[in-house]
């Protein structure tokens, strides 16, 4: 038992300018609308600064971001952030959440639990509207931050959302 | 990827990685000699300034802010000093030292990115950040705290670390109070001594030799270091106002970029930035960052490219005892901003954004409404002189296999920190050897 509150965080990364690379912050919209006090949700650019400066005191950490994968647009995967592929990613400056997870594991600065939510976008053009099977996904991915966020939170002590 | 025997080889970096937006390198050998050298830009072009004409003459800060997420204090800065002067009016005072602060912070972040996740692993064999954090953590732990604080320093002035939304025409939409950026100093104290270490530590870096052939080219202002007004002037001996530079610069169009490549009239290619910056106003430094930069050897006879990375450092030192001193005379303005109204005329502004000179003009008719746009980012003047930093590097090592040189090539790009995004520009290597 301590007496230090653990936090909670749900981090929605992308670009809300680039269609589906907007899908994070999307669903971190949807995740902050029914989340009580003591979660945090952010969105972030995927910078690894910004995202170490956001998960390092964090108990549990979910990160929901857009993948480009072979899998049907929409479709929506746990990632093991364990196994995390060479840096492949879209970012302006050519680092992105990979190399956040690798730089966080390096500086010991991953929060306890760290849970990646991908979601596989299938447009990255300019514009601010997602594709349709990549919106239809929005609320169920949110649904699912919400229930990984209830039991980690049960696990770690966490406040939970709803 | 490469081809072909080793007097003939074409060496190919087809996505550059640690720059700013999307771009590519080509390198064609020929008989052992280097035969051609293009950086090509594919990023694709986002049309800013036809998108500003017939917007009102107020949008221009928060819309060119999205031109970049590392820069848009530098953006939003250019666009009111150049519709500003358009509507005659001069924001001094309080106001000035404030948007001079917003912008000490996004010097403080942009230059320790920079620095920690994109060029220090070039000089210490690493492939990038996370291997350079595997070897030395404490010092990209000192990089990301010190990038952390110029954030804060962004968010506290501009209301959001990213695109700040409190710049208005004419200063802010709201002001911060004495005593919220008193209890800021504490943060900016603990950055200077961390900037202290950083310069210590990329001087004891070993550069490769050599000399760049730009023309230097810095703004300048009687009594303090360039960063919100003064007058372009070069190591030519060139000295323009605004008003001038459109008229002095030539841009052109080359086949293998999307971006616009801008050179000074009658003369080769100039270099903006910081080690421009600090060649031509070394004089204006900060106590600390002058001490700081004769300890690491870095003087106004710095002609090496590779060393721009401690004149980076430096300037961090400089933005952190600027805004401490800032601060430390902060009157908080009777208003936030002061009123511009808008008349028919054109004007032309320009700032140091951290990767150099970054001009604006705006023509406006009598409601206020954009006639016409004009912007000139840092890395579209750099381009030429990034090539011919590459020619020389190259031709000096032409004999080194493909994956020393497509390093080195790479990193000769990064000294200049390009933001092809700003330009609609950047970097991928190939060497064709034939």
């Amino acid at each position: 038992v301590t007496d230090r509150q653990p936090r909670c965080i749900v981090v929605g990364i992308g670009n809300r300018w680039r269609r589906d690379d907007g899908v994070g912050p999307a669903v971190a919209d949807a995740v902050s609308r029914g989340t009580t006090a003591g979660v945090a949700v952010v969105t972030v650019d995927g910078e690894p600064g910004r995202l170490l400066e956001h998960w390092r005191d964090a108990d549990v950490a979910v990160v929901v971001d857009a993948v480009r994968t072979d899998d049907q647009p929409g479709t929506v995967r746990l990632l093991d952030t364990g196994q995390c592929p060479p840096a492949a990613s879209s970012s302006s400056h050519g680092l992105g959440l990979v190399d956040a997870i690798r730089l966080g594991r390096c500086l010991d600065e991953l929060p306890s639990r760290l849970i990646v939510i991908g979601i596989v976008g299938a447009d990255f053009a300019h514009g601010r509207r997602l594709s349709p099977p990549v919106a239809a996904v929005v609320e169920p991915a949110a649904r699912l931050v919400r229930l990984i966020v209830e039991r980690e939170s049960r696990v770690s002590g966490a406040p939970s959302a709803p | 990827m490469t081809s072909g025997d080793r007097s003939n080889r074409s060496l190919s970096v087809s996505a550059l990685a640690r720059v700013e937006g999307e771009g590519a390198l080509d390198v064609e050998i020929r008989d052992g000699r280097l035969h051609d050298v293009r950086l090509r830009i594919y990023e694709p072009p986002r049309f800013f300034e036809a998108l500003l004409r017939g917007r009102g003459f107020n949008e221009p800060p928060d819309i060119t802010a999205r031109i970049c997420g590392i820069c848009p204090v530098a953006y939003q800065m250019s666009a009111c000093t150049a519709i500003e002067a358009a509507c005659g009016v001069t924001v001094d005072g309080p106001l000035a030292d404030l948007r001079r602060l917003l912008y000490c912070g996004e010097w403080i972040e942009s230059h320790a990115l920079h620095i920690h996740l994109l060029h220090a692993p070039d000089f210490l064999g690493h492939d990038g950040v996370v291997d350079l954090a595997a070897s030395q953590p404490e010092a990209v732990r000192r990089g990301l705290a010190v990038k952390k604080v110029g954030n804060q320093l962004v968010e506290l002035i501009g209301g959001r670390p990213i695109h700040p939304i409190n710049v208005r025409l004419g200063g802010f939409f709201r002001v911060p109070t004495v005593g919220e950026l008193q209890a800021f100093a504490p943060r900016l104290h603990e950055a200077r001594d961390q900037a202290e270490a950083i310069v210590a530590w990329v001087a004891g870096f070993d550069f490769p030799d050599l000399t760049g052939d730009w023309e230097l080219a810095a703004l300048r202002h009687p009594g303090e270091y360039p960063i919100m007004r003064g007058r372009l002037v070069t190591s030519g001996g060139r000295e323009l106002d605004a008003d001038d530079f459109e008229s002095q610069l030539v841009e052109t169009q080359v086949p293998h970029s999307t971006a616009l490549v801008g050179q000074l009239r009658d003369g080769g290619h100039h270099l903006t930035g910081a080690l421009s910056r600090f060649v031509l106003n070394a004089d204006q430094l900060s106590a600390g960052a002058s001490a700081a930069a004769r300890r690491a050897g870095l003087g106004t006879d710095t002609r090496n490219p590779f060393r721009s990375i401690v004149a980076r450092a430096v300037e961090i030192l400089h933005a952190c005892e600027e805004a401490l001193d800032i601060i430390g005379g902060y009157v908080e303005p009777e208003r936030p901003a002061v009123q511009v109204e808008p008349i028919a005329s054109s004007g032309c502004g320009w700032t140091e954004a951290p990767r150099g000179v970054l001009w604006h003009r705006y023509a406006l008719d009598g409601s206020g409404t954009i006639q016409s746009a004009r912007i000139v980012p840092p890395t579209a003047q750099n381009q030429p002189a990034i090539e011919s930093d590459l020619r020389r590097f190259l031709e000096a090592n032409l004999t080194a296999p493909d994956d020393e040189l497509a390093r080195g090539a790479e990193t000769v790009i990064r000294n200049h920190d390009p933001c092809i995004s700003c330009a609609t520009h950047f970097l991928s290597l190939r060497v064709e050897r034939r």
